[in-house]
């Protein structure tokens, strides 16, 4: 959190904070733009709560990456309750257990460690029970 | 005095101490512990179970006027937990932050600070928040029992799921088990801390809580007991006259540190009547603190303790040496 680029987003990712067109209802997530990229007029946007659940549009499973990384490392789009569309990892899920329409859940963790000093985002697991 | 609402987080994965044995050419081994997956760690723990704190409680955030939050294995020797789990659950502003640590007791010590901010009239409602996961040496004993998790109770002065009746406590210079920053867990005579300091600052601490409250031992329904090690519950409960009666999680999830004590009291609440009273004993460095609560009311935090304990995925040594990060990148 000491690096001006983690603090200013570090709100929204801590606690899913989106910003939504008024105009058109497009979900910015993490940072307003003074431009809306679907109306793609000058906006006004409003703080909303994305909502911690919601379903995979698509994914893609990594298998090859450069030492850091935990593989098979799952990536999804998915489609927030509350109409934000996010990109994030999966976890505590089986490869096999990915399907398009899956239900997930936003889990608070680690995303990377940034000199020593750990910084936190959400990813998602698949909504259990 | 009451417990407002209360949350737990449990990691999914689990090793099992024959798995454990097993790596090491030893024989047995009976149970499970939880192991923090690689992105999960003290803050991802206890940001969960202070959110489902908050929401069991059904209070916003903002009314929040302190966070108190304990951990033994934060990592940092200067950082916040107290400011993360704020900064996660949007109790910003006008907050009392205090981080506490360094001796499992400190669990108890936060639940006082907060009664006391509460009975002053400073605050309406207080987060106490504990979150650990336990390192351990490869190969040592206390491998065996070193888990992971966090608990978090809101705490306020009106009506709530249990009510505080009092605390009795016993503090000594006495430490026991300590751990260089940095290092493993140390502890050179089990037997030794065990006999004179836990078993002795436990009964002064629990004789001046009975003292306190006017209660006797047999009023007491379940007893939870919080230490860095599991075992020691079961071990000083038939020298306080509770056999039979303390509850624990140790079996199933190893010992989560300073959350060790709250995840066994929330696993307790949920199985406890109305009027039912539970006690409470924490050990640590420095002594001991009991406090009693009085159920009032049955009530589930969700997922609840005992949901969370089922749902499982069980790993093998080489994994959780690797969520560990004690092995590969």
């Amino acid at each position: 959190m000491h690096t001006p680029p983690v603090w200013r987003i570090a709100r929204e990712n801590a606690r899913l904070i989106g910003y939504r067109c008024r105009r058109c209802g497009f979900v910015e997530f993490p940072e307003p733009r003074k431009t809306c990229k679907r109306c793609r007029a000058p906006a006004e946007f409003e703080e909303i709560s994305m909502g911690t659940r919601g379903k995979i549009v698509s994914f893609v499973v990594q298998h090859r990456l450069p030492e850091g990384f935990e593989t098979p490392l799952p990536l999804a789009v998915i489609d927030l309750e509350n109409g934000a569309r996010v990109y994030g990892q999966i976890v505590e899920c089986k490869p096999e257990e990915l399907t398009v329409g899956l239900e997930v859940e936003a889990d608070f963790r680690v995303f990377y460690d940034d000199a020593g000093l750990r910084v936190y985002s959400y990813k998602f697991h698949p909504v259990r029970g | 005095m009451s417990v407002v609402g209360y949350g737990a987080a449990i990691p999914r994965k689990r090793i099992s101490l024959a798995e454990i044995n097993r790596a090491w050419g030893r024989a047995g081994g009976r149970g499970e512990r939880a192991v923090a997956a690689s992105d999960e760690d003290v803050v991802t723990l206890s940001v969960t179970a202070a959110r489902r704190a908050l929401a069991h409680a059904k209070i916003p955030p903002t009314e929040l006027g302190a966070i108190y939050a304990c951990s033994v294995s934060l990592g940092y020797g200067e950082h916040t937990l107290a400011g993360s789990v704020a900064l996660a659950l949007g109790a910003e502003g006008p907050v009392t932050l205090c981080d506490l640590g360094l001796s499992t007791r400190s669990v108890t010590s936060a639940i006082q600070c907060c009664v006391d901010a509460i009975r002053s009239g400073r605050i309406v409602y207080g987060l106490v928040v504990a979150g650990d996961v336990l390192p351990a040496k490869p190969g040592s004993e206390s491998e065996l029992s070193s888990g992971a998790g966090a608990a978090a109770l809101v705490l306020g002065s009106g009506p709530g799921v249990a009510e505080l009746e009092g605390f009795g406590s016993h503090a000594e210079g006495f430490i026991g088990r300590y751990r260089p920053e940095g290092d493993f867990p140390q502890m050179d005579d089990e037997r030794f801390v065990f006999q004179q300091g836990v078993a002795v600052h436990v009964a002064h601490a629990l004789r001046r809580l009975l003292e306190r409250t006017g209660l006797k031992t047999d009023a007491f329904a379940r007893a939870v007991f919080g230490a860095p090690e599991p075992r020691w519950g079961a071990r000083v409960a038939p020298k306080l006259g509770l056999s039979e009666r303390v509850f624990t999680l140790s079996g199933e999830i190893g010992s989560a540190g300073c959350a060790m004590l709250l995840l066994d009291l929330i696993g307790a609440l949920e199985q406890s009547q109305p009027n039912e009273k539970i006690l409470v004993i924490s050990w640590g460095p420095g002594g001991s603190d009991a406090l009693a609560l009085t159920v009032r009311e049955r009530s589930l935090s969700l997922p609840t303790v005992a949901e969370q304990v089922a749902h499982k995925e069980l790993i093998t040594y080489p994994e959780y040496l690797r969520a560990m990060r004690l092995l590969g990148g």
